[in-house]
């Protein structure tokens, strides 16, 4: 007999039982991710199981911060989060399957863009991103590789590991966030309370790398990542960026100019750089929102977004053709 | 933050659709060939709080009633079980159980409530903001919807929801530093993790009425001459916010919704014109004011009532809880006693677990905390 008391546990076993995992596709310091399906549906997901057992604290924080966020959030341009549940040891989290991501296309050197492609991308990714700033969600690892893209081409932001929200006064946050070549100079200097600017500085960064095809602003230490940014963008002043020097971590830099954005991105449109440099304006209050971005002339001028199913692919290969290709490589072929 | 009015009528009337956010932009909404006018939805109602924890009085009172009656009628049977299980080894029938007098929902409540306000004074001392204490207590009062106090110690429970609140809300404190304080083995704090998140179904993100009592306090200072009063004001709701946590108001209502009647009813107390701001916010046109009065106000003056005449506002007196518990401890299920015979002979027929997974390998060796998920479930 159904019991209400049971409800949570029975729940919890249902969910279980409808998924299987299929294959593993990914493995982090985490989690391990494998292609599943989901048996009710046929539907393929992807399921993200992340060994609790080993952490000493319980449940771990980016556990805690992907699931939190992601149960609030539902958007075309989020990933979606469709179940949860435990087994044994671990916790297991349902998401949808996409085939690949933006990094993969940005590095797959046959393909070539076209600037509506670039465009249709940004709008995706700043519709997704957003939906989590008017949720009070700050996602702080922005990147291509956590830009999904799936078959039919839409794109959708994923990995909420290190999702918090903000919004209130005097709350301290760690500067310690977001992947160093997306990272906002603000948290570069340490700031202990920041907002919207750094997920906007981050995709500052994803538009000049799909308007490069190379990373933008890749330094290797922190150090050199102030280094790298300044001598492209140039040294911020007082002018620039008021206040700047009471931020923790702020140290005094050689005095780089300023070179007009339109000297490395040549074949770049006014409209598409005047976007790209609101979203890396050094003072993050008058970097721009998710929200100006969208309403900006960009996305209204010619060319138009490219449609989805036109949009680039990358196309991975299924494993039949993949081990015929290691088969006719074998064969020297 | 926004403020808390944006979302003050909840319930998909007329007054959402005003306050809808409408964006005019290609950019914006999903075609991008025709600029038009696309509503965003209520933040409020995307929530998990809005879609799957809001209750009618009824209702709750209904839940609970079958959960009690359910959790007294497994335990009664679970005892007789036992005792047969005693004969057939040879031992006497334990007869201290046949006299029992199990715990009304009325009395569940009161454990919690104490139990409540206990977790209240240690997050005063660790001086938190208020929203993390908010958090634990209504993480279990949500695991206490589905379960009792007979299956699990509110006192256990309770440790667990702090523990988790800490860090669902950003004040991660490691296991050996709460343990520590609390002066608990860290095992019996992280043991119950994995039930109480299920019991949550893994819902992290809690509303609570404090961050719209702010908005409205900001709010306010746009129709005021005594900013002094106003304050005083805002703190004396801000108490009311705190009493409210021990009701079920944050099952009925929107965390906007308690605000407000927290700030109503402070204007009261501290004879604070509240009439300027609700004239000024909600009543500048006919419609608004119509609107304010036929729906919202009725709810303000509901939830006002609980914060007035609701005895779980009252400070559960330690004699009456020492009483419950004393029963408690005597109408504990014998099928999660560890060392009873149905919990062993269960044990030993119990299948091995869901060995069908195919992904689980190397990493998953057997622990003690494996049994947690299977654990306690008799029937």
């Amino acid at each position: 007999m159904a019991s209400i008391r049971n409800h949570a546990e029975q729940h919890n076993t249902a969910v279980y039982r409808d998924y299987k995992k299929d294959r593993k596709v990914g493995e982090g310091a985490y989690a391990v991710v494998y292609l599943g399906t989901q048996l009710s549906t046929n539907k393929v997901v992807a399921i993200k199981k992340i060994k609790i057992g080993q952490f000493k604290d319980g449940l771990d924080m980016s556990a805690i911060r992907e699931v939190k966020t992601l149960q609030e959030l539902r958007h075309p341009n989020v990933i979606e989060l469709m179940e949860v549940y435990f087994h044994k040891t671990n916790l297991n989290l349902v998401l949808e399957y996409l085939e690949s991501d933006l990094e993969m296309i940005i590095k797959d050197k046959s393909i070539v863009f076209m600037p509506g492609d670039v465009k249709h991308w940004m709008l995706m990714t700043l519709r997704g991103l957003d939906h989590c700033h008017r949720n009070w969600i700050l996602h702080r690892d922005m990147k291509p590789n956590n830009l999904l893209l799936g078959r039919d081409g839409q794109l959708k932001i994923a990995d909420f590991g290190l999702a918090r929200d903000f919004g209130d006064r005097n709350r301290q946050m760690t500067a310690q966030v977001v992947t160093r070549w997306y990272r906002a100079p603000e948290l570069l200097f340490g700031a202990r309370e920041y907002g919207f600017g750094v997920d906007i500085w981050a995709i500052g960064c994803i538009f000049a790398e799909l308007l490069l095809r190379n990373p933008y602003l890749p330094g290797s230490t922190d150090m050199e990542q102030l280094d790298t940014m300044f001598r492209a963008l140039g040294t911020p002043t007082e002018a620039d960026w008021p206040s700047m020097d009471k931020l923790p971590n702020h140290i005094q830099f050689k005095q780089y100019p300023k070179t007009p954005l339109r000297l490395l991105f040549t074949a770049a449109p006014p409209d598409t750089l005047e976007l790209l440099e609101s979203m890396l304006i050094y003072d993050p209050n008058r970097r721009i929102s998710a929200r100006e971005a969208l309403l900006h002339p960009y996305f209204y001028n010619k060319p138009r977004p490219t449609p989805l199913e036109n949009l680039p692919k990358h196309v991975r290969d299924t494993p039949e053709v993949a081990k015929q290709k290691r088969k006719a490589e074998a064969m020297g072929a | 933050m926004s403020t808390a009015a944006e979302n003050i009528n909840g319930k998909s009337t007329d007054a959402s659709q005003e306050n809808t956010t409408t964006v005019t932009s290609a950019a914006v909404t999903n075609g991008t060939d025709s600029k038009k006018e696309v509503p965003l939805k209520q933040l409020f109602e995307q929530s998990t709080q809005y879609n799957h924890w809001r209750y009618t009085q009824s209702a709750l009172n209904q839940l609970r009633g079958k959960v009690n009656q359910e959790a007294i009628a497994t335990i009664r049977q679970n005892i007789e079980e036992e005792n047969q299980q005693r004969v057939a080894q040879g031992l006497p029938r334990d007869d201290s159980t046949t006299s029992l007098k199990f715990l009304t929902v009325d009395e569940e409540l009161s454990l919690l409530g104490f139990y409540e306000r206990r977790m209240a004074q240690i997050f005063r001392y660790w001086k938190l903001p208020s929203y993390v204490m908010a958090t634990a207590i209504v993480y279990m009062k949500r695991f206490f919807l589905e379960n009792t106090a007979m299956d699990y110690h509110p006192k256990d429970v309770m440790l667990t929801c702090m523990f988790l609140a800490r860090k669902t809300e950003n004040y991660l404190m490691t296991i050996e530093d709460f343990s520590n304080v609390i002066k608990k083995p860290a095992e019996s704090i992280l043991d119950l993790e994995f039930l109480v998140c299920k019991n949550l179904r893994f819902h992290f993100t809690v509303h609570h009425p404090y961050r719209p009592c702010i908005g409205f306090f900001y709010d306010m200072q746009a129709v005021t001459d005594n900013m002094k009063r106003l304050q005083k004001m805002h703190e004396t709701a801000i108490k009311f916010i705190d009493t409210s946590l021990h009701t079920d108001l944050c099952f009925l209502y929107q965390p906007s919704q308690i605000a407000l009647a927290a700030i109503r009813l402070a204007c009261k107390e501290e004879s604070y014109e509240f009439e300027r701001y609700a004239n000024y916010k909600f009543r500048a046109t006919e419609s608004a004011a119509q609107m304010y009065d036929e729906i919202l106000l009725p709810i303000l003056l509901a939830i006002e009532q609980v914060l007035t005449d609701d005895p779980r506002c009252k400070e559960v007196e330690k004699s009456v809880a020492t009483e419950i518990d004393k029963r408690l401890k005597m109408c504990k299920d014998p099928a999660k006693n560890p060392e009873s015979l149905i919990y062993i002979k269960r044990k030993r027929t119990e299948p091995n677990g869901d060995d069908d997974d195919d992904d689980d390998d190397d990493e998953d060796r057997p622990s003690k905390r494996t049994r947690l998920g299977e654990d306690g479930f008799a029937e």
